[in-house]
């Protein structure tokens, strides 16, 4: 995987690419895992990660690609999809017990949405449960630090790497 | 000729199927069987190419592609097929024209070959978010003002009163109204208001909002062309097709928008060409669009600018007028902002690439990648109609050469592009006029391609 990664990176491979390894990568582990368990050892995990589009935003290519990378790099990865309803990425978060909770959107219309959530966190009182990171195309660092997110993703390999920074920092 | 309820009727018929079986097990591998079966090859050293015969053998490509993959529809989780008389049939009768605005600015949309010297039709392309009412209104007038302009783009209204318009809310409704009133009143001060408007309605994202805001008494006319989307890659949904459907039902123009990613599904460049071109007959296939509007685009920056994009869009450009009568808008996406060199490089750049290789029409080049609230000028508009015009006078072998110049000049800073200024901080705000600077840059940029070899007026 580190290998599809990199060539994924200096642009001699693509999506398809690093989705079939992502997919063999699962395979493989599905046979592994039960093996490594068995001797009383454990897969090591970074962390759980609640992975949305957020609501009226149908993009959903950049999402796949930083999903792929997290999956990856040891990340449990939830993925509920575009177009998703604030409450419906809380909801998600809570009920699969995710670490950080990442949003994409494509769309300066639909980039209110991350702010959105990180607003509700606040009101439910639950914004220091999670880390937000947020990406796509119009979002920035400066967009990032306005809204309070934990952090900026320009590519997944920035995704995987902030989540990592994040999650040591946590444990 | 298929209508919309025989597209319907497909997407609740068609092959079931869960969306990542169709991506994984239908479209990916089928586009990679395509490019092998018909020797596709990206061709790094030439951004441009001259060969008729590969053009053709693109084109096939996307015939065979389309038959083999069809269209996935969302809501149904079903493909909308089609048999390959039926994508000939629609080829055969495609119109290859289309008629667009009102009285004095009425105009013609049609056709280009390769190496054409014919001038294309010149779409001023301003549609991004704008935060105020009145630098909209004063970048429109500008951009309209421009006497080659054949149609323009209304930018989209960031928000209403202080409300975002997204989400297919009320915000987003009354937002779409008004920035059809805006935008029409900016085009009567420009003296120009039969001007076709092809991109309604820009400000509503959602169908619901675009649909609602569409009636008479809110500004909109017949004369004037919506945009109707595809979902990356190959994929619609019932607002998409309800869409379509109200806006051929109510008389107006259906303009087709599509923008198959470069490293997302599609691959590398040879699959993405066979895309791009597929994607301009599902165009006359599924949305019996009017005209379309075009740009592959690059999965990590963002723009249409890249070495490979430049290459695919001239590709399948070429591929596209050679064989396929839908008069297709290219769109360029800048890296850089307005104000900055890179920027008209890059514009340079794409126009080379695909005004000689037959584009019908082109529409002014989006800076920032499109995505910076108040990002774009009349400035830009004045230089892609001088580049627009240089191109059409030159051939495919000529501006093979000049693009890889240009590219020189650019392409080390692709990822990390000057982002330049704002509307309001490059050009007076009460009188429109740009900045001193900001001529004077523009003047030596000319120049500076003129020495070049770029055949400017």
């Amino acid at each position: 995987m580190e290998v599809v990664g990199a060539q994924f990176e200096s642009g001699d491979s693509f999506l398809p690419e690093i989705l079939m390894a992502s997919g063999t990568f699962s395979a493989a582990m599905e046979i592994i895992k039960p093996a490594i368990e068995a001797k009383n050892q454990q897969v090591r995990k970074e962390g759980t990660v609640l992975l949305a589009t957020v609501k009226g935003d149908l993009h959903n290519i950049g999402k796949n690609i930083v999903g792929a990378g997290m999956e990856t790099n040891g990340f449990e990865v939830v993925d509920i999809g575009v177009n998703q309803p604030t409450l419906n990425i809380i909801e998600a978060a809570d009920k699969n017990k995710a670490d950080i909770i990442a949003l994409s959107s494509l769309m300066t219309s639909t980039i209110p949405n991350q702010k959105e959530l990180i607003e509700v966190l606040k009101e439910m009182g639950i914004r220091d449960k999670y880390f937000v990171l947020v990406g796509g195309g119009p979002v920035s660092q400066k967009w990032a630090d306005e809204i309070g997110a934990n952090g900026y993703g320009e590519t997944a390999i920035d995704a995987v790497n902030i989540s990592r920074n994040l999650m040591s920092g946590h444990k | 000729m298929l209508n919309m309820l025989d597209i319907y009727e497909r997407a609740i018929k068609g092959p079931i199927m869960n969306e990542k079986d169709f991506d994984m097990e239908v479209f990916i591998p089928w586009l990679k069987a395509v490019v092998e079966k018909y020797g596709i090859k990206y061709d790094r050293e030439n951004p441009v190419p001259s060969d008729d015969r590969a053009s053709d053998n693109l084109f096939e490509a996307a015939v065979d592609f389309m038959r083999q993959v069809g269209v996935y529809c969302k809501d149904t989780n079903r493909v909308i097929q089609f048999t390959e008389d039926e994508i000939r049939q629609v080829l055969r009768e495609a119109p290859g024209k289309c008629f667009l605005g009102e009285g004095k600015d009425a105009g013609v949309l049609g056709m280009r070959k390769p190496d054409e010297p014919k001038y294309p039709w010149f779409h001023s392309g301003t549609g991004i978010a704008f935060s105020s009412e009145e630098n909209m209104t004063n970048m429109l007038e500008g951009c309209a003002s421009i006497a080659e302009i054949n149609s323009i783009s209304f930018p989209a209204l960031e928000n209403i009163r202080g409300f975002p318009s997204g989400g297919g809310s009320p915000a987003e409704f009354y937002a779409s109204i008004r920035g059809i009133n805006i935008g029409m009143q900016a085009i009567k001060r420009a003296g120009r208001p039969g001007l076709p408007v092809m991109n309604l309605i820009s400000t509503a994202a959602t169908s619901r909002s675009a649909i609602a805001a569409s009636a008479p008494q809110f500004g909109c006319r017949r004369t004037d062309g919506w945009l109707c989307g595809t979902i990356a890659e190959f994929k619609l949904d019932f607002g998409i097709m309800t869409k379509i459907a109200y806006v051929h039902s109510s008389g107006a123009l259906v303009g087709v928008e599509t923008a198959p990613i470069m490293g997302g599904y599609c691959g590398g460049p040879d699959g993405t060409a066979v895309a791009s071109t597929a994607y301009i007959i599902m165009g006359l296939l599924v949305h019996k669009g009017n005209y379309q509007l075009h740009f592959p685009i690059h999965f990590k920056y963002s723009c249409t600018t890249t070495r490979d994009v430049i290459w695919i869009n001239s590709v399948s450009c070429q591929a596209a007028s050679r064989n396929i009568r839908m008069p297709v808008i290219w769109d360029p996406y800048c890296a850089a902002g307005p104000n900055t060199k890179m920027l008209m490089y890059e514009t340079a750049a794409y126009l080379l690439s695909v005004i000689p290789s037959g584009a019908p029409a082109f529409e002014t080049s989006h800076p920032a990648k499109g995505v910076m609230v108040d990002g774009f000028t009349p400035m830009e508009c004045k230089w892609n109609v001088e580049m627009g015009k240089a191109a059409s006078r030159t051939k495919r072998e000529e501006a093979n050469e000049l693009v890889n110049r240009l590219l020189e000049k650019y392409e080390s800073r692709i990822d990390n592009p000057p982002t330049g200024s704002k509307y309001q901080e490059c050009h007076d705000v009460i009188t429109g006029k740009p900045h001193e600077s900001y001529v004077q840059l523009y003047n030596e940029v000319k120049e500076e391609l003129a020495d070049l070899g770029i055949p400017f007026e």
